[in-house]
């Protein structure tokens, strides 16, 4: 852009924020929105129940979930590692650690819904797989595109712009989860 | 119809309490209803000043370039 002011050459700056991650911040703005929808039909259905959650069923793991939370915390650390330098090793270290996350995820699941707790076995049972599951989806997606920018990486086209936009996403899958653990588990 | 309706309608709200979230004003979810109403009310006021505070450090942290090297710097700002 030309300068209309005689003597002064043309105004330019460097780019500030990466398109990829405005689009991404957006695009998380909504996702928090999503989630804040969840947890308030939690909260509100929750607190009308005369026992919640509901009596007979089974009881969720808080103990190993918290220890399985702990690898998931530790993912976004290496992830802000992997921001700073040897990006490859932080990153492999990340995609293990939200790896164990997803894997114990999984597993709870498989044996909640022998134990009785199913999507249509009450609104708690609807209600916990619906929050805890479009978590983990998200995860899983999140180390997808993680193992992508791994990937990228070591073939030398990872551009900072997509990995920043990649990594507020990782950020706001470990995030979330503290109070969505708080919410259901506890 | 709609005219006569109306105003008797906004004359008596009680009826208005029945939403389907609530199905009775009355209970216990009342309050957390309004709490969480209020929290999503506020919730995308929040991010949408935490955004545009962000944008606005960050256009005052970055330096403005008004010279000759600047010209050749290459880049141009998307944001």
């Amino acid at each position: 852009m030309d300068s209309a002011l005689p003597g002064l050459r043309p105004t330019r700056s460097r780019v500030l924020i990466e398109s990829e991650v405005v689009a991404m911040v957006i695009f998380v703005f909504t996702e928090v929105m999503l989630f804040a929808g969840f947890l308030s039909a939690y909260t509100i259905i929750g607190s009308g129940a005369p026992v919640w959650p509901p009596v007979g069923e089974p009881e969720l793991p808080v103990g190993p979930t918290a220890v399985a939370s702990l690898a998931l915390i530790l993912s976004g650390g290496a992830v802000m590692m992997s921001g700073r330098g040897a990006t490859t090793r932080w990153l492999g270290v990340a995609l293990g650690l939200a790896g164990v996350f997803v894997v114990w995820q999984v597993v709870e699941a498989v044996r909640l819904v022998q134990a009785g707790l199913t999507m249509v076995s009450s609104a708690h049972g609807g209600f916990f797989y619906t929050i805890v599951g479009a978590h983990a989806i998200h995860a899983l997606v999140a180390m997808i595109v993680l193992s992508g920018c791994l990937w990228r990486q070591t073939r030398g086209g990872l551009s900072p712009g997509l990995f920043k936009a990649v990594r507020i996403f990782w950020y706001f899958v470990v995030g979330l989860w503290p109070v969505l653990y708080a919410a259901v588990y506890l | 119809m709609i005219r006569l309706l109306l105003p008797l309608l906004l004359w008596v709200p009680a009826p208005a309490w029945a939403c389907p979230s609530c199905f009775d004003p009355k209970d216990s979810r009342q309050s957390d209803f309004l709490w969480s109403t209020i929290g999503m009310s506020l919730l995308p006021l929040t991010m949408m000043a935490g955004i545009i505070g962000w944008f606005w450090w960050s256009l005052r942290r970055a330096p403005i370039e008004n010279s000759a090297g600047a010209a050749s710097a290459g880049a141009s700002a998307n944001v």
